[in-house]
This record gives C-alpha cells, sequence and structure tokens, in this order.
C-alpha cells in the first residue's frame, strides 16, 4: 500500500514536470551550460571549472486557427459584407509569416456564398468595418506573427437570394507557414530565424477551418450610445461623472426571435447606479426578482435584461442605465 | 632596500596560494550535452539514440540530459570533490533525474547560497507561504563524492531538463 502512495505521488510530480509550455524558449536562444569541480589536494583546495557546452533553440513552426462565431452566422437572402470571424496565433517560438487564402466555394453546404476576400482588422474593434479594415492581397500584406501573437481574420461573403430559412452556407479559410508545411517533425534546415533549423509542429504548418452561415430571415439589431456628464454641467468623463447607457433592440425580417436575453457588461472603473436600469420606461430592481432584469446577478458584472419572445417588425425596445466612473 | 624586496616576496606568495587554478586542473570535467532522438537502425527498427544537443534539432518542451565527467590527472588523491552545476537559463530541472555513484546530491532554490535534499527545500508560493520546492524551482544541483577520487580515476554525475 505505501508503495503505491509513493508511486502516485511520482507519476504526479512527472506530469507536472512536462505539462506544455505557454510560450516557448525563444528561437535562436543560446544556452550554456557548465559545471565547477571543488576538490581538496593535500592542503590546498582547488576549483576547476568545466569546458562551456552549447547549445542553440531551432523555430518551431505551429499555429492554432479558431472560428470565432463558433455557430452558424444568421444572414438574409442577398445580404453583402457577411462576416466569419477567425483568429490565428502563433503558437510557435519564432516570428513566422503566414500565407492565407479562402474557398467558397465548397459545395458542402445547401449553398455556396460569394467570397469577396480575407481582410484585417485595421482598426482593431474586432469588427468587421467595409471600406475601413483592409483586404488580405497574397505576397503584399502576409501576416507577420511574433510567438505567442495572434491575429483577427474576417472571412468576408455575400450571400445569394433565393434561399430560404435554415440554409447552410459554409466557407473555408486555410492558412499555411511561409516557411513551409509538412508532417510533424519535418525541419527545413537554416531557414528558421536567426539562421535555425525550422522545425514543424503538430499543426503540419499548414490548417484549414470552415466557418458557417445560417439563413435566418429573422435578424436582431442592436444599437448602443452613450451620453457623459459630469458632475460640473459639462461632458467630460472625469472621476465622478455619469455615463448613460442607451442600447436599442429591434428585431427584423420575418418571425419570431426567441427567449431573447440582452447582456451588457459594466464597463470597468465604473460602478452602476442604483435604481438607472429601465427597459422603455419601466423601472427594473437591480435584483433577480419578478422584473425583466438585473444587475450583476444572473451575468456577474453585467446588466442582463430578457426581452423574451419578440416578434419581428414589433417597435424597438431601449434598454437605458447609467454608472458612475470611479 | 632590503626592507622594500622583503615586502615584494610577500605579496608574491599571497598571491600564489589564492589565485585559483584554472586551466592546470588536476581534476578535469567535461560537460556534455544531449538529446535523445528516434532513429531507425540496420534491422529496421525503431530504437533511442543520444545526439548531442548541439548537433541536434532543438524545440520547447525538449528535454535535454546533461552528463559531467570528471578524471582525477594527479598523482595524488583528490579529497572532498564536490561538483555544481547551475540549471541552464530557459530550463527547468526535471525532478529525479540528478543521478551519479557515491554522490551525496543536494540542490539548491536560491541561486547556489544555500543547498537542502528535495524534501527540505521550500519556495514561497504566489501568495507568500512557504511550499515544498518542485524541480522546477531548482537553480543548482550540487554532487558531493563521498568517497576519494584516486589517481587516473572517472566518474561521471547527471541531470535532465526541460527547455521552456
Amino acid at each position: 500500500m505505501k508503495a503505491k502512495v509513493s508511486l502516485l505521488a511520482l507519476l504526479c510530480l512527472l506530469a507536472f514536470s512536462s505539462e506544455a509550455m505557454a510560450l516557448g524558449t525563444i528561437a535562436g536562444t543560446s544556452i550554456s551550460n557548465m559545471a565547477t569541480a571543488t576538490y581538496t589536494l593535500g592542503a590546498g583546495t582547488l576549483t576547476q571549472d568545466s569546458n562551456i557546452e552549447v547549445l542553440t533553440v531551432d523555430e518551431l513552426i505551429d499555429m492554432t486557427v479558431t472560428w470565432q462565431d463558433a455557430s452558424g452566422v444568421g444572414v438574409r437572402p442577398g445580404d453583402v459584407d457577411s462576416v466569419l470571424t477567425f483568429s490565428l496565433s502563433n503558437t510557435g517560438n519564432g516570428s513566422e509569416k503566414f500565407n492565407l487564402s479562402a474557398n467558397s466555394t465548397l459545395g458542402t453546404g445547401d449553398f455556396d456564398p460569394t467570397l469577396t476576400g480575407i481582410f484585417f482588422d485595421t482598426n482593431s474593434n474586432g469588427i468587421y468595418d467595409s471600406g475601413t479594415d483592409n483586404p488580405y492581397i497574397a505576397g503584399t500584406n502576409d501576416p507577420v506573427l511574433s510567438a505567442d501573437a495572434s491575429v483577427i481574420l474576417f472571412l468576408v461573403n455575400s450571400i445569394p437570394s433565393g434561399l430560404t430559412d435554415g440554409d447552410l452556407g459554409n466557407s473555408e479559410i486555410s492558412i499555411s507557414s511561409a516557411t513551409g508545411s509538412g508532417a510533424a517533425g519535418d525541419a527545413f534546415a537554416g531557414l528558421g530565424d536567426s539562421g535555425t533549423n525550422a522545425i514543424i509542429g503538430s499543426s503540419g504548418g499548414a490548417l484549414s477551418l470552415t466557418g458557417a452561415y445560417i439563413v435566418s430571415s429573422i435578424a436582431l439589431d442592436l444599437v448602443k450610445s452613450y451620453l457623459v456628464s459630469d458632475q460640473f454641467g459639462g461632458s467630460q468623463p472625469v472621476s465622478g461623472a455619469t455615463i448613460s447607457y442607451i442600447i436599442t433592440a429591434t428585431v427584423t425580417g420575418v418571425g419570431t426571435a426567441t427567449d431573447l436575453v440582452i447582456t451588457d457588461p459594466i464597463p470597468s472603473d465604473t460602478t452602476y447606479k442604483d435604481g438607472t436600469l429601465k427597459l422603455d420606461a419601466a423601472v427594473l430592481s437591480k435584483a433577480a426578482d419578478g422584473d425583466a432584469g438585473d444587475v450583476g446577478i444572473t451575468t456577474a458584472g453585467a446588466v442582463t435584461v430578457t426581452l423574451g419572445n419578440v416578434a419581428a417588425g414589433s417597435a424597438a425596445q431601449t434598454i437605458t442605465f447609467d454608472v458612475t466612473i470611479n | 632596500m632590503k626592507r622594500i624586496f622583503y615586502t615584494i616576496t610577500v605579496v608574491f606568495l599571497m598571491t600564489a596560494m589564492t589565485a585559483p587554478v584554472y586551466g592546470a586542473g588536476k581534476v578535469k570535467v567535461t560537460t556534455l550535452a544531449e538529446v535523445e532522438r528516434e532513429v531507425v537502425n540496420d534491422k529496421g527498427e525503431k530504437e533511442k539514440q543520444r545526439v548531442r544537443a548541439a548537433e541536434a534539432k532543438i524545440m520547447p518542451g525538449d528535454e535535454v540530459i546533461f552528463t559531467n565527467s570528471f578524471i582525477n590527472d594527479e598523482t595524488e588523491a583528490a579529497e572532498n570533490v564536490v561538483l555544481t552545476n547551475a540549471v541552464p537559463e530557459h530550463m527547468l530541472y526535471i525532478d529525479f533525474s540528478a543521478e551519479g555513484k557515491d554522490a551525496k546530491i543536494d540542490f539548491s532554490v536560491d541561486g547556489g547560497k544555500s543547498y537542502g535534499t528535495p524534501a527540505d527545500l521550500k519556495v514561497k508560493d504566489e501568495e507568500g507561504n512557504l511550499r515544498r520546492a518542485k524541480g522546477a524551482d531548482y537553480t543548482h544541483i550540487r554532487w558531493i563524492i563521498e568517497k576519494p577520487v584516486m589517481p587516473g580515476s572517472k566518474g561521471t554525475v547527471g541531470f535532465r531538463v526541460q527547455l521552456k
């Protein structure tokens, strides 16, 4: 029994020591080792250093791609600039250039979207802005990511007309390392950072990922705006000033949006002002009670308002609440 | 004139006695870094072979084996032989990997100022509480060779690390 326990402890320790590293030692790093001996010979104590053994860390080429929307993006027939959002991360240990391509003629869904292109989040707001966000042009602005860096990529398509609710359309993004791709462990001598070897990781140096659109003639439009009023009668966002948020929810298209819940985080460094949460004219208490809203209960640090089933074309509903800048 | 001569002699003697002996080593130490790589042998079987790390492809997460060999090149026995090795930068010591015949092995978690056995070593966690040190906390390894190293005799000690 005792032996069993210590073996288990040993296994735990081993498992811990081999856990994956979030960010590996950067390619091209030289690591030296030296041992030292001290000893006595007759009456004298002597010290002797060993040689210095040097090894150089090679470049691991690896990456992950994730589809940020996670489930089919609702579109309407004839929509333009419909966006699938992807995130590319360099999980290798060196700076790496990536080649991108897109394919919307997969023939796998109910319809094929029409590819517009791949775009960068040029203004870094996480949302595709047509005309502002720059298109990807192969060989011209291939993204170069340092180790552990990520980039958002928008795969933009237009949606054909004449589709029915529930139809699914797929679009695929493909990413490959500019250095090379292949089986895990394949090496490209001297092509890594600082002249190191480039070694292909588990991603194979190339990945493809498909995102999907789902035709839904019902859509929710959310518009959020805010007003700042400071305690001096002005509109400066100073400590003690009040920010009033206004969120307008409109359901368009045909049909009914079911179980609609709006969640909006209280911004950091602000405090919710008691008694200000309203749905249209009705005041909602911050407690999770009979009314439609609460603050920080259903969702920690956020305002949650349940709109329930909302028929398309019904009047816009407005949520308002105030916060104070700390 | 006489006085000056004496002073110079004394200074010279002190220098000779305290200066460490580099190069003219009586106990010579050699360190070697290796990795294990799977290769296909003549019979077409896969087997693990050790390759010198300097000539191998090294990636984050790799295990590196350090071997320190020593030999007493002198005509008399070397006593109280102690080898120390700092865990190199970017590397984490792998628990239970240090080895050495007739050696008492200790570790340091404070940059080599003090040494202890794994059971005794403690470090502060994120909340400032003391916890038992793990291999990844070790900064130095020390081997105390418990027997005199006779003229011409050799020994090896070693340890393994994981590259961060």
